[in-house]
């Protein structure tokens, strides 16, 4: 093994945690679009969870969750300059 | 047949009257209880603006019911929503239990904080319920590790060493802890 792949696998997760399993959130409401814009980028679009750190289960419920408030106008489907 | 909880939202044409809007909102109440319907709550979250234009329209007048009914009522609501010209969207959502409990915290939290008109973040609604879960962490702790070791790739095991036993104890230290909160 070269030295390069060794410091690729020492990287740490840089203390990445799923805020809802940390702080034992069950329940994501669509009608909160300040909470959903934490994980939109600037063009409204949905952020991955490399990026956000959530579990898998929490980012499908934050997709739908946003998807809801994209359907009742609450956020947008495209935009630009959001934040 | 058991009672669903289920939570509406529509969005009326905002250039209705006072009146008008009232008459709207009763008229769906009533369809609602003469079906069987039971009304759990019932908010006009107000003129919002859109975030996207409908109908050529950038504002619109939000109403959330949220009610408890058989299932089969819900379709003919539906239908009553559609047909009508002033409602411009709605959306009905079966809630979970977590819904429904998460709804309950929210209004308790509301009618303690009656100044604080904006939204909360959920985490605020929730917060307080992490710190009692400690005790609780120390039994479940060692479960956890053991499954947590087991688990996944290398680069998350640290990760998951630290989050699962703390996420365990508070996801099962939480929903008592946070019912304590909201009878409180």
């Amino acid at each position: 093994m070269s030295l390069i792949q060794e410091s690729l696998q020492k990287k740490s997760n840089k203390g990445k945690y799923c805020r809802f399993r940390r702080y034992g959130i069950k329940y994501i409401d669509y009608k909160d679009k300040d909470f959903l814009m934490k994980f939109l980028n600037d063009q409204g679009k949905v952020l991955p969870r490399r990026i956000t750190g959530n579990s898998a289960k929490y980012q499908r419920k934050v997709a739908v969750a946003i998807k809801r408030a994209r359907q009742l106008a609450l956020l947008p489907y495209v935009a630009d300059n959001l934040k | 047949m058991s009672l669903k909880h289920y939570e509406t939202v529509f969005i009326l044409n905002p250039v209705l009257s006072e009146k008008e809007t009232k008459d709207a909102v009763a008229k769906y109440k009533k369809l609602l209880k003469d079906k069987g319907a039971k009304m759990v709550h019932e908010e006009n979250l107000g003129p919002r603006k859109l975030a996207y234009p409908i109908k050529q329209k950038s504002t619109g007048v939000y109403q959330l019911f949220e009610f408890q009914a058989p299932s089969d009522i819900v379709a003919g609501m539906e239908i009553a929503f559609k047909r009508d010209e002033n409602v411009l969207r709605f959306l009905t959502v079966s809630l979970d239990k977590h819904g429904v409990a998460y709804n309950d915290q929210r209004r308790k939290w509301k009618a303690n904080n009656p100044e604080k008109a904006t939204e909360e973040t959920k985490e605020e609604v929730s917060k307080p319920a992490p710190r009692k879960a400690a005790p609780k962490a120390e039994k479940v702790e060692k479960e956890a590790t053991s499954a947590a070791k087991t688990s996944e790739a290398k680069e998350e095991k640290a990760e998951a060493q630290k989050a699962a036993p703390e996420a365990k104890a508070k996801t099962e230290a939480t929903e008592p802890a946070a019912k304590e909160d909201a009878s409180n």
